[in-house]
C-alpha cells in the first residue's frame, strides 16, 4: 500500500524534463527493437518461419561492427560492414538450413534454436565471454541539453537512424514492385507464384534484408548496450513481444509495437524496475485479448 | 484448329486420393473450352494439374507442343498462362492497381494498352483503382481476378467457375468479358452451370469421378437430357 502511494506520487510529480528524458531513452531502445523485429515479422509473415536465430544477426552485427571499428577506426565503415555481414549470414541461413524445411514448423524451430546457440558459442570462441566496450565515434559523443537535462547525442543518433530506416523500407514496400510482391506474399504466397513470380527469390531477398536490418541494429546499438555473448538472446524476448503486439507480418506494426515496448521498458524500468518485463507481457496479453492478430496483423494471414 | 494445350493420360493424387484417373484432353487454340461436372469430379484439380500446383504423378501436359508437367508453377505460368482461381485469391490489402501491377510480366506499352481495355470492360475497377481489393464487392472482385489474368499477353486463360456466388446480372457481365477474350486468347473454363457454359463455350468436356465421360460440341450436350441427368445432376 505504502509502496503504491509512493509510486503514484512519483508518477504524478514527474517533471517535464524527466518525462522527456525517459521518452527519448525509450525511443532509442524502441528503434533497436524495431530493427530486429522488422525482419523477424516479415520473415514470419512471408515464409511462416519463426526464426529464433534472428537475434543472432543482431549479435553478430554488434561483434563484427566492433571488429571493423577497432581495425579501421571508421564508424561508417563498421556500420556498413556489419550490415553486410548480417545480409550474408541471413542468405546463408535461409539457403542452407531453412530452404529444405519450409512447411515443417517443428524442425524449423529446432533448427533456428540450434543456430541461435551455435552463433552464440561461436562468438564466445572468437571474442571470449567478457563484456567488450564499443567506443562511441568522436562525432556522436557528448550530450545535448534538452529542457535542462543532458541527453546523449548517441541516443538521438539511434532514434534518427531507426526512423530513416523505417521510412526507407516503408517506401520500398509501398512504392516498388518488389515491395508489392513482399506484401502480396505475406497474404498468399501461392497466388504470387501463380502470377509467374519465383517466390524463393523473394524469400531469400527478405531474409537477407531482415538479417541486415537486425545486424544494423546490433552495430548501432552496441555502443549503447555493450557487446557480450548473451546480447542476442536478451533482445530476442522483447523482439518477440514487439512482433506479436504489432501483428505478425506487418512492417509498420513492428515499428509501432517497438515504440510501445521501448517506452514501457523505459518508464517501467524507472518507476517499477522489478516489474518491467511483467508490464511488457501484460501489454502483450491486453493487445491479444482485444485483437488476437496483433495491432496490424492481417486477418486470415499465416 | 491447332491444339494449344493437350493432356495425355494424366493421373493426379491429393494425398492418398486418386483424383484424376487418366484424363486426356485437347484445348484448341482460339476457342472457349468448358469443363463441366459435379462437385468433386476433379474439375479444379485439372486446372491445378495443368498449372503445376498439383503436379501429375503420371501422364503428360503439353503446352504449345512442349511438355510442361515437370516445370514449377511460376515457370509454367510464364509460358503464357493466366489463372483465375475459384476463390479469386486477390491480395486484399493491395489496391486494385497494385494487384494488377504485381501480375504484369510483359513490356510496359502492352500493359498500358491492356489497362485501357480492362477499364472499358470493367469501369468499376477504374473507379476503385486506388482502393484495397478487400473493399470491393464480390462481383468487382471477380472482375479484378479476371483482369489480373488479362493484363498479360497470355496464350491461354484458365478460369475456375467465374459464375460462382454471383447474381445473374453479374454473371452476364462476367460472361461478356469471357466472350471478349475469345478474340484475344484461348480459354479453358470450369463451370457447373450449363446455361452459363452454353453461352460462351465452343467445346466441352464432362468430368465424373476423375474421368472424362463426354467430350464434344456443347450444343449436342444441351439437347441430350439423359447425359445431363447422369453427369450434371439436376442443377440445369
Amino acid at each position: 500500500m505504502n509502496q503504491q502511494t509512493s509510486l503514484e506520487s512519483a508518477v504524478f510529480s514527474m517533471s517535464l524534463p524527466l518525462f522527456m528524458s525517459l521518452s527519448l531513452n525509450g525511443l532509442s531502445l524502441a528503434m533497436l527493437y524495431f530493427l530486429i523485429a522488422a525482419g523477424f515479422s516479415l520473415i514470419f509473415g512471408l515464409m511462416s518461419v519463426l526464426n529464433l536465430a534472428h537475434a543472432s544477426f543482431f549479435l553478430w552485427g554488434a561483434y563484427s561492427g566492433l571488429a571493423i571499428f577497432t581495425t579501421t577506426g571508421n564508424f561508417t565503415l563498421a556500420v556498413i560492414g556489419a550490415t553486410i555481414v548480417g545480409v550474408i549470414m541471413g542468405l546463408l541461413v535461409e539457403y542452407l538450413t531453412l530452404r529444405p524445411l519450409y512447411g515443417n514448423h517443428l524442425f524449423q524451430i529446432l533448427m533456428t534454436l540450434g543456430l541461435l546457440l551455435v552463433f552464440e558459442e561461436l562468438v564466445k570462441l572468437i571474442w571470449g565471454t567478457t563484456i567488450l566496450g564499443f567506443p562511441r565515434p568522436e562525432i556522436l559523443t557528448g550530450s545535448l541539453v534538452i529542457l535542462g537535462r543532458y541527453f546523449p547525442v548517441y541516443r538521438l543518433f539511434i532514434i534518427i537512424a531507426g526512423i530513416v530506416v523505417f521510412i526507407a523500407v516503408y517506401l520500398i514496400l509501398n512504392r516498388t514492385k518488389i515491395g508489392i510482391t513482399v506484401r502480396a506474399g505475406v497474404e498468399d504466397e501461392g497466388m504470387v507464384q501463380a502470377l509467374g513470380i519465383d517466390i524463393r527469390k523473394v524469400f531469400s531477398g527478405v531474409f537477407g534484408l531482415g538479417a541486415g536490418l537486425a545486424a544494423l541494429g546490433g552495430v548501432i546499438g552496441a555502443p549503447f548496450l555493450g557487446v557480450y555473448p548473451e546480447l542476442g538472446f536478451e533482445m530476442l524476448v522483447p523482439a518477440l513481444i514487439v512482433v506479436i503486439i504489432g501483428g505478425l507480418g506487418s512492417f509498420h506494426g513492428s515499428f509501432v509495437g517497438a515504440v510501445i515496448i521501448g517506452l514501457s521498458q523505459s518508464f517501467g524500468g524507472y518507476f517499477i524496475p522489478e516489474f518491467a518485463l511483467a508490464i511488457n507481457v501484460a501489454l502483450l496479453a491486453i493487445v491479444l485479448l482485444i485483437k488476437p492478430t496483433g495491432l496490424f496483423g492481417i486477418e486470415g494471414g499465416h | 484448329m491447332k491444339n494449344l494445350l493437350e493432356l495425355e493420360n494424366v493421373h493426379t493424387y491429393i494425398g492418398q486420393y486418386h483424383i484424376l484417373q487418366g484424363i486426356s484432353m485437347e484445348v484448341p487454340e482460339g476457342a472457349v473450352t468448358v469443363i463441366l461436372g459435379r462437385n468433386g469430379a476433379g474439375k479444379t484439380t485439372t486446372l491445378e494439374t495443368i498449372l503445376g500446383i498439383k503436379p501429375p504423378s503420371k501422364g503428360t501436359v503439353r503446352f504449345k507442343g512442349e511438355d510442361i508437367h515437370k516445370l514449377s508453377l511460376h515457370n509454367i505460368v510464364k509460358k503464357g498462362i493466366g489463372y483465375v482461381p475459384e476463390d479469386k485469391r486477390l491480395f486484399g490489402t493491395l489496391t486494385v492497381e497494385e494487384n494488377l501491377r504485381l501480375a504484369e510480366r510483359n513490356k510496359q506499352d502492352f500493359h498500358r494498352e491492356r489497362r485501357e481495355l480492362i477499364w472499358d470492360l470493367f469501369p468499376d475497377l477504374k473507379r476503385a483503382w486506388k482502393r484495397p481489393a478487400s473493399t470491393l464487392s464480390g462481383g468487382q472482385q471477380q472482375m479484378l481476378s479476371i483482369a489480373r489474368a488479362m493484363i498479360n499477353d497470355n496464350s491461354i486463360m484458365l478460369i475456375d467457375e467465374p459464375s460462382m456466388g454471383l447474381a445473374p446480372k453479374l454473371v452476364q457481365e462476367v460472361m461478356s468479358a469471357v466472350e471478349q477474350m475469345k478474340g484475344l486468347t484461348t480459354v479453358l473454363m470450369v463451370e457447373q452451370n450449363l446455361k452459363v457454359a452454353e453461352s460462351v463455350a465452343d467445346r466441352c468436356y464432362i468430368l465424373d469421378n476423375g474421368m472424362i465421360v463426354y467430350s464434344g460440341d456443347i450444343k449436342e450436350l444441351v439437347k441430350d437430357e439423359e447425359l445431363q441427368n447422369n453427369y450434371l445432376g439436376v442443377t440445369v
